[in-house]
């Protein structure tokens, strides 16, 4: 009797586990979302995030390694919901960034991103040229803008010292230093280029 | 005389080409650095074969039409010393009125 239960028992312990394994990872693929992030451009993407909409933080970088041009990469098992997708590449000059809104991830989508020189911000450092003068505001608006906007630097920068600022939306843009003493510096219709780091000496 | 207005028209000249060619404004000067392939206008290539040709094909974009947090590094380039912000994005109206100081 004890023989005939055993010879039961084992196939039916060992189905159970090889089901049980075979459900395991919340659900089979056609559950989950897949995006095929496509780099096109001429940077190495080091950064890729992803955030349901109504998430006020970015999270966490979710790609495992560097994406280098002419690469591509598959994110799996995203589970359904919309959501906001931003990149990060490293660049010889800065870092630049590029952005994706309201992605609507369903059950078995697959959405390929792709990536291109036009897709990223470019970048503006103020250089300080002077011997002895500090600059304590930075200002800096698209050339149509009617007022100056919020100081964009968050500390003095000092004579020979200079502050990088990232994340500009291709355009034409006005830019006015404020210095410690003297007159204030504008700038008009300084161009800032996708992938590109503009560099205004300001003396 | 006339070799005098000669010099001074041709000097005029060349000194406004030399402002347009380095994009000097108003005593500063402004320096343009491409990331490399960009600046030889090559537009590289991928190979999409293992893309799914029934794919959503969407493009990345640069505008920040959100303000998420990052709570993780802002930067990554450069010295360590060179110190990094991010812009702050313009809001209609924020701010000290443009005109008046505008030559526009």
């Amino acid at each position: 009797m004890k023989r005939k239960i055993w010879k039961w028992f084992v196939p039916l312990y060992m189905a159970v586990v090889i089901l049980s394994f075979g459900s395991c990872g919340g659900g089979s693929d056609a559950d989950q979302g897949t995006i095929v992030l496509i780099n096109n451009s001429v940077v190495t993407i080091d950064g890729f995030y992803l955030a349901p909409v109504d998430q006020r933080s970015w999270g966490s970088n979710i790609l495992s390694g560097s994406l280098f041009s002419g690469q591509q990469t598959s994110i799996v098992d995203i589970y359904p919901d919309v959501y906001d997708a931003k990149i990060r590449a490293m660049g010889v000059y800065s870092d630049y960034f590029g952005y994706l809104y309201d992605i609507p991830i369903g059950a078995g989508s697959r959405y390929a991103l792709y990536v291109y020189d036009s897709s990223f911000t470019g970048s503006l450092e103020i250089r300080n040229n002077t011997a002895g003068a500090s600059i304590i505001a930075v200002y800096v608006v698209p050339a149509d803008a009617s007022t100056w906007g919020v100081n964009q630097i968050s500390s003095a920068i000092g004579p020979s010292g200079l502050r990088h600022l990232t994340d500009f939306p291709p355009g034409l843009y006005d830019v006015k230093v404020v210095w410690n003493f003297g007159p204030d510096s504008v700038y008009y219709d300084v161009k800032i280029d996708s992938l590109t780091l503009i560099t205004l000496n300001v003396n | 005389m006339n070799q005098t207005k000669s010099i001074f028209y041709i000097s005029v000249m060349t000194s406004l080409m030399i402002m347009m060619c380095l994009g000097t404004v108003y005593g500063g000067s402004v320096t343009v650095q491409h990331e490399d392939a960009l600046q030889q206008g090559q537009e590289v290539g991928v190979s999409t074969n293992n893309v799914n040709r029934d794919d959503n094909q969407l493009r990345l974009a640069p505008w920040r039409l959100k303000d998420k947090t990052d709570p993780g590094r802002e930067s990554s380039t450069g010295s360590p010393s060179v110190r990094m912000e991010r812009y702050k994005p313009y809001q209609e109206g924020e701010g000290e009125r443009k005109i008046g100081s505008s030559p526009k």
